[in-house]
């Protein structure tokens, strides 16, 4: 962890203001107005020091503020006397020796008053530009970014007037266990969420104490490439380098990246922009066989599919058949259902025992929800083709053996939504089931899902992601399980999830979603100075602070997606051949691509491509021998097949075409 | 010409002084005395805009320094004036002691100069406080009572020098206390205009005319405005020509006092143009003193000439101080902005 200095109270200054109050206008305990020279070095957003004149309790009282809203205007009554003074001609070339008196009178939200007691509104007195200690006391920040139990994560720098000082956010209240989750808005295309993310996991990874445990972060990569080039340095400005020193950050990449995706639907290669042959090879495959997809098979499934009675079927199937032994006196032969493949073997023969029996049901399950239930579950290794695999093999990713600052990013941009759903709900329920258990290899995990008002949206179908989310938002902080969600549109993502969120940023804002009831509480200078921010530029809320403040943050130091997929260029998808190669090559760099060629000319696609999933999986000492006996065994006949073609007497009548489901 | 001025315990404040004595403070040693209600001053009207000051039009002889007739002035590409000078007054009446009003005024007066196009002050403006009473009939006790206080005190009595019946009518009694603080606040001026010849070589644009101002010397930049005129001087053909001078044109200079040594120069210039046939709309008097030369009786043409030429440049500089326009001002058409932003910040300073 690395420590950042102190702040000191800088030399005295000038002061750059005076507090004013009228009976029309008067301060507050939370608001105060005052003057400055029309030059001062004050602006929205900027937080200054009240010094009182009159003690109280022996005490010069202290107020901290931070501006909201400033007012300028000039000794003139009306502006009709300044159409007078020019004769009504703006362009009329006027020699005006003296500028008119203009005052610039500011608004201030107060941060927080030394002494806390007795609270009274502000008096009157001298207002001065906040220093590095004015900033570190305004945000009551000197309660943890001090002391061996310091639990301080640098967020940005606040500047003005040509200071820079650290702004720091608590662990305690970012990741838990005080409060936790963050929620990050801002319109899309000027790259400030993700980058903020990147950069904030940077300062986490750096910061985070070692007595609050160990910290890895779960990214879903959702659209675009963004993340897919974390592990890559990106080009910083000098500028930029100067707030990784200021904030004791090293601007350098992550150190360790994870990446997961899904293969494409033909299974050559994977689903990510990060195939270029240079980075490919980091990319572990993630496929998912029936039994990992069956229990969340209610992703998938809408609830016109899965009525009482599919449900149920479906439990007796999840209870009973899959991954165990199954015997039935009606049936064929026993069963060993592991992958989709021996379910519809399994279903194959049920139908075809209630078709020989003439009845209606089978163990109480009515043959047209057989039959529904089979159309529906079959149809899911179709409809996630490429991360749900027929054979039953699964590739996942490391629970149990989460690494300290990590960061595991599944690629799923290029997945069906079906899918994405499908990737989201099963590795967010396994992070809860193993924090639960505490054997997940770390202590906490921020996981960071883009696009929350889809995910999450504040209206539309209760969805299974959405109530995981909610789930995580309400709960997740007892367990370690920290949410940061970003999205366009804060007004639309369900105000449980963005509630929750101990901290919040906000990026350049959209006018519309500035209008909506969630704003109300900034004043129409803030709302402004959000509707211009900059790249780079965030408006932070968080538990200590009691207003909003405005920070900038350094540009991540990786590799931003579009430079990413410029440098490093996809690759065009290979053929079987030239797929098995690569990835074999992984395990054993003495394989080539002739070899390949020769000894999967005699097989099918499918089967070419289980053996090869099934040699990645097991990864063996002897790679070409084990690919050689996958692919043996594979094409061998198995009792499926043969089943299928075996000869068997006729159906005594025809199902009705309802009791196909529909 | 200037009255004797009052007597008075000459404490002159300034504004980061915290000493100077309130009128809630001198209201708090007059309370036995006066009974009122605190704060029942509050409410009432300044003198200032209570007692009417109503004087008689007039046009007044003078003697012409130059060949009557108007003359046409460029204005200035850059400005001349560097500070601008004016004092404000308010007073109220605090009470009523055996039928003489107590007066509490404050009289100040600042220099802004312009810096950058900006007007900052010039030193530090002088604020005076004033508790104007009949020293008859407050009574010696009274009187050393407030005086030991450190409350400055002026005898509205001392001005009393007509002897007349109506002088003991109450609203007598005011309008002889009002003169007494104008004559407060011109001191106050003119001591700060003399310090400001005294240590400045830029030109000062004093609000008003100079004429009692003896401090100002021949060599002294600064000039005055007059903005009122109650009394035109020349005459009727000449007034005629000042009332017809069309926007920047200005009249031929002259002289203005009774002595001769103590004669100011000044002459007419048309600020603004005249609105609604109004002749008065817009015209300015302009006061300097006059080179000695001029005042002799064969003054050399080269001497007037140089005279012509130094009125011209200052009407020019004049003309220029147009803008910005010091509205809301009524007195926008002849109140330069510099003049009217020292008047608000002297009213910022004592209060309206």
């Amino acid at each position: 962890m690395t420590t950042l200095p102190v702040p000191v109270a800088s030399a005295p200054r000038l002061p750059l203001g005076r507090v004013v109050a009228t009976e029309r206008r008067p301060n507050t305990p939370h608001t105060f107005h005052f003057w400055t020279a029309i030059d001062a070095a004050v602006g929205i957003g900027t937080i200054v020091r009240v010094e009182g004149s009159t003690p109280v309790d022996a005490v010069i009282p202290q107020v901290y503020g931070v501006v909201v809203e400033g007012f300028s205007y000039s000794d003139l009554e009306s502006p009709l006397h300044d159409v007078l003074g020019y004769d009504g001609q703006p362009a009329r070339a006027i020699p005006v020796p003296t500028e008119r008196t203009e005052i610039r009178l500011y608004t201030a939200q107060v941060l927080r008053h030394v002494p806390e007691e007795p609270l009274q509104p502000v008096p009157m007195g001298q207002v001065y530009l906040a220093d590095d200690h004015d900033v570190a006391m305004a945000l009551r920040m000197d309660g943890y970014i001090t002391g061996a139990k310091r639990t301080g994560i640098p967020v940005g720098v606040y500047r003005a007037g040509g200071m820079k000082s650290p702004i720091l956010l608590d662990a305690d209240f970012l990741v838990g266990p005080e409060a936790a989750h963050l929620n990050i808005s801002g319109v899309s295309g000027l790259a400030t969420k993700t980058s903020a993310i990147e950069w904030l996991l940077q300062s986490i990874f750096t910061h985070f104490p070692a007595h609050r445990g160990t910290v890895a972060a779960v990214c879903f990569n959702v659209k675009g490439p963004d993340l897919c080039f974390l592990d890559q340095p990106g080009q910083l400005t000098d500028a930029d380098r100067e707030v990784y020193d200021l904030l004791g950050v090293p601007a350098s990449p992550f150190e360790r990246v994870r990446y997961y995706a899904p293969y494409t639907a033909r299974g050559h290669s994977l689903n990510t922009l990060r195939s270029h042959p240079d980075l490919a090879a980091d990319v572990t495959p993630l496929t998912w066989g029936l039994s990992e997809v069956l229990q969340f098979a209610e992703v998938l499934l809408n609830k016109d599919d899965v009525d009482a009675k599919a449900d149920a079927l479906i439990d007796f199937i999840r209870e009973r058949v899959v991954g165990r032994v199954f015997e039935d006196a009606g049936l064929a032969r026993r069963h060993q259902v592991q992958s989709f493949a021996d379910l519809d073997a399994w279903f194959r023969d049920v139908l075809r025992t209630l078709e020989d029996s003439s009845g209606d049901t089978w163990r109480t399950h009515h043959a047209a929800t057989i039959r529904k239930v089979r159309n529906r579950l079959s149809n899911l290794s179709t409809r996630c083709a490429g991360l749900v695999t027929d054979d039953g093999l699964a590739s996942d990713m490391p629970f149990g053996s989460f690494e300290d600052r990590a960061v595991y990013v599944v690629d799923v941009a290029n997945v069906e939504e079906d899918a994405q759903d499908l990737v989201f709900a099963r590795v967010v329920s396994k992070l809860r089931e193993h924090l639960e258990r505490r054997d997940l290899g770390v202590d906490h995990v921020i996981v960071f899902v883009d696009e929350l008002n889809k995910y999450a949206p504040h209206d539309g179908a209760d969805t299974y992601v959405r109530k995981m989310l909610l789930d995580i938002a309400e709960r997740g902080r007892y367990l370690g399980l920290v949410l940061f969600g970003a999205e366009q549109f804060r007004s639309q993502v369900h105000r449980r999830v963005v509630g929750n969120a101990g901290t919040t940023l906000y990026g350049r804002m959209d006018a519309d979603e500035l209008a909506t009831p969630g704003y109300q509480v900034l004043s129409p200078a803030v709302k402004a100075r959000l509707a211009t921010l900059d790249k780079g530029q965030l408006m932070v809320r968080h538990p200590h602070f009691t207003q909003p403040i405005f920070v900038r943050f350094p540009r991540p130091a990786v590799m931003t997606g579009r430079e990413g997929v410029e440098r490093f260029p996809q690759a065009p998808e290979p053929t079987v051949a030239q797929a098995v190669t690569r990835d074999l090559r992984r395990l054993d760099e003495s394989i080539e691509l002739g070899w390949v060629q020769q000894t999967i000319m005699l097989y099918d696609e499918p089967v070419v491509l289980a053996a090869r999933n099934a040699v990645l999986r097991t990864r063996p000492d002897h790679v070409k021998a084990a690919f050689t006996r996958e692919l043996q065994r594979r094409a061998a006949p198995a009792p499926r097949d043969a089943e299928a073609v075996a000869a068997r007497p006729r159906a005594l009548r025809p199902f009705a075409p309802d009791e196909y489901g529909g | 010409m200037s009255r004797c001025p009052p007597r008075y315990r000459g404490h002159v404040f300034s504004l980061v002084s915290s000493s100077r004595p309130s009128a809630q403070a001198t209201l708090r040693i007059l309370r036995p005395l006066l009974r009122s209600a605190p704060g029942a001053w509050e409410s009432s009207e300044p003198l200032e805009r209570v007692v009417a000051r109503a004087e008689s039009p007039a046009v007044a002889p003078c003697t012409l320094l130059e060949v009557a007739g108007a003359r046409p002035i460029v204005e200035a590409d850059t400005p001349t004036v560097s500070a601008f000078l004016d004092g404000v007054q308010r007073s109220r009446v605090l009470g009523h002691h055996d039928g003489t009003p107590l007066v509490y005024a404050t009289v100040a007066a600042a220099i802004r100069e312009r810096v950058d196009r900006s007007l900052h002050t010039w030193r530090e403006p002088v604020v005076r406080p004033l508790l104007l009473v009949s020293q008859r009939a407050l009574g010696a006790v009274w009187w050393h009572q407030l005086a030991d206080a450190g409350i400055p005190l002026a005898d509205i009595d001392a001005s009393d020098d007509t002897g007349e019946a109506s002088d003991i009518h109450p609203h007598a009694y005011r309008a002889r206390a009002l003169a007494q603080v104008s004559l407060e606040r011109e001191q106050l001026e003119r001591q700060l205009a003399a310090r400001w010849c005294s240590e400045e070589a830029r030109w000062l644009w004093i609000d008003g005319g100079i004429s009692g101002n003896i401090a100002l010397e021949v060599h002294a930049r600064a000039f005055g405005v007059v903005k009122s005129h109650n009394t035109l001087y020349g005459d009727a053909d000449s007034v005629r020509r000042v009332l017809a001078l069309r926007e920047g044109e200005r009249s031929a200079a002259f002289l203005v006092g009774h002595r001769l040594r103590r004669a100011v120069a000044s002459w007419y210039l048309r600020w603004r143009a005249p609105m609604a046939g109004d002749p008065l709309f817009g015209l300015v008097r302009v006061e300097v003193v006059p080179p000695p030369a001029v005042l002799d009786a064969d003054v050399p043409a080269t001497v007037l000439d140089e005279f012509s030429w130094h009125c011209d440049r200052l009407s020019a500089a004049i003309l220029l101080e147009r803008h910005p326009v010091s509205l809301p001002d009524t007195r926008w058409h002849t109140l330069a902005y510099g003049v009217y932003a020292v008047e608000s910040y002297l009213k910022a300073l004592i209060g309206s």
